[in-house]
């Protein structure tokens, strides 16, 4: 049986980002594309993928120091290493002979998680927005609890302790981003509360540091999912590759005297 | 690292290092599986249906056969093969580009994960609604009470599994009561309630359950916690996607809904050039 009433739907999709100006001879073919307003031909020519990829996340071209910045991160974080769970998880599928293009996304959707994952992006720009509004300091003894289980603190989403300590690299790489012309109130604000706090067991985790450049940037919180995606994407990708062309025994696989049943 | 004192503090990740332990099961190489405590092959394979075993996994808890057909029912109701359907759409556009079977389904299937549709992360919430306010009910709460506290929007309660138009029927719904009472079920308390919500809400609002709130009530009423169904269900579409995707798979590129540039409406800046 067909439903008589309309579903109310919108006849077309609506985008503010991208224009496609028709050819006149056939509707089906774009004769210019324009990307906020901006001719791509012209972005192509002028523009660095920095500039075009933050035109994209806040529709307005950024000035040399906010590239510099997210250059900076993105250049920091571009490879978060074999032993991080999405980037294995990637490793694992290409060893194992998945089809090629699905290493990516087998990369991404596990970095998709709240524990150091793109979902916790979102939870930690939430939370520094609001922390930084009612001048709540997120380093305070008050919140140093420690885990139940003996693993990892964390004070809220992207802040507190890897593998029982400060994450050195974050941290170093912080400082080295706190310093650029491009850092905003954000990084400027936490960076001083971590140095302050001065506890080697707690401070910048990845997500938490590129929560903050991403609010100095003015990104809003749900698209500093997918760039926090993006910047992790070519690491993921590179490590699985990598695995393709090595035979499936290269990658360790537990004796069952490493595998215990309770 | 150097000292006992700092290494002691590693225990948490050095006793997991090179070392699974777990209670779900394990392959025993040329002999069998165990599964929760069963044995996969002298026990499992041949005597229990696929969703008893999926629950198995899931639950830890080999469930009833007629749980089970309940199941299976209820994943019929959503194996739509009808492409405008949001997750299927994309096992069509999937099909389309020639993707892999699996890449499609799966894109289809992480798509009706979704707090909107689909039944798997929509029945996480709709569980916890209904196991909540029976705890409410049995505390002394009203229905009228349960509904007031509950999320509001324009005006209207905005509940998983109870936002239909009273107007618009859910065809998923009678089928479901029929299957229910085909196998043996008796109204449980959170059905019961849920019927209670459905009455309230009908006369209030116009709003009344549908397929999602039914599923959500019977599934509490046979002990399912709200991560468990949300689980058990994470691959429900899956079949309507697939569909989709051989549906668009075998024809020419741009097959599927192919549009003018004009079909999507641009409502950005006007057009300007770098400074």
């Amino acid at each position: 049986m067909e439903n008589k009433d309309s579903f109310g739907y919108s006849k077309k999709t609506t985008t503010a980002i991208y224009y496609e100006k028709p050819s006149s001879s056939n509707p089906f073919m774009a004769e210019s594309v324009h990307l906020h307003g901006y001719n791509v031909l012209e972005l192509a020519q002028k523009k660095s993928f920095v500039d075009v990829l933050l035109l994209l996340f806040t529709g307005e071209l950024p000035d040399e120091n906010a590239v510099e910045l997210m250059n900076a991160l993105m250049v920091g974080f571009i490879n978060p290493g074999p032993r991080n769970p999405a980037v294995r998880a990637a490793m694992t599928a290409g060893i194992s002979k998945s089809n090629t293009p699905h290493l990516l996304p087998i990369g991404l959707l596990t970095l998709g998680g709240k524990e150091g994952g793109a979902e916790e992006i979102e939870q930690s720009m939430k939370s520094i927005q609001e922390s930084f509004l009612s001048g709540n300091e997120i380093f305070c003894m008050s919140k140093l609890l420690a885990s139940p289980e003996g693993a990892d603190i964390k004070l809220v989403p992207g802040f507190g302790s890897s593998y029982g300590q400060r994450c050195i690299v974050t941290h170093e790489l912080a400082q080295l981003l706190n310093q650029l012309p491009g850092a905003g109130k954000y990084l400027h604000w936490l960076n001083k509360q971590i140095l302050h706090f001065n506890n080697e067991k707690v401070g910048w985790l990845p997500v938490g540091l590129s929560s903050a450049v991403f609010l100095d940037l003015g990104i809003q919180p749900r698209e500093g999912i997918a760039l926090f995606q993006i910047i992790y994407s070519p690491g993921i990708s590179v490590q699985a590759l990598e695995q393709t062309h090595k035979p499936i025994s290269s990658m360790p696989f537990l004796e069952d005297s490493q595998y215990e049943l309770k | 690292m150097n000292s006992n004192n700092e290494l002691s503090e590693l225990i948490f990740w050095t006793k997991n290092r090179n070392k699974i332990t777990t209670s779900i099961g394990k392959w025993i190489g040329g002999d069998d599986v165990i599964c929760h405590g069963h044995s996969m092959m002298k026990e499992l394979l041949g005597n229990i249906s696929y969703m008893q075993m999926l629950v198995l996994n899931i639950t830890g808890r080999l469930i009833e056969e007629n749980v089970a057909k309940w199941l299976e029912g209820n994943f019929i109701g959503v194996s739509y093969p009808d492409a405008r359907i949001w997750c299927n759409t994309i096992g069509s556009l999937a099909g389309s580009m020639k993707t892999s079977v699996v890449a499609a389904t799966v894109s289809g299937v992480l798509a009706a994960d979704s707090r909107g549709y689909g039944g798997s992360q929509t029945s996480l919430y709709g569980m916890e609604f209904i196991q909540s306010a029976l705890k409410e009910h049995k505390s002394g709460k009203s229905v009228d009470d349960i509904i007031k506290n509950s999320k509001h929007k324009n005006g209207k309660p905005v509940i998983t599994g109870y936002a239909r138009p009273v107007s618009r029927n859910d065809e998923r719904l009678a089928p479901h009561q029929n299957m229910t009472q085909k196998l043996g079920f008796a109204q449980g308390e959170h059905m019961k309630l849920a019927f209670q919500i459905n009455e309230y809400l009908d006369e209030k609002y116009g709003l009344a359950m549908n397929v999602a709130g039914y599923s959500c009530a019977f599934l509490s009423d046979q002990k399912f916690s709200p991560e468990e169904v949300y689980r058990i269900k994470s691959m429900m579409v899956a079949s309507g996607v697939t569909a989709c995707y051989i549906d668009y798979f075998n024809r020419p590129a741009h097959s599927f809904l192919p549009q003018y540039c004009e079909d999507v409406k641009y409502d950005g800046v006007s057009l300007r050039e770098i400074p």
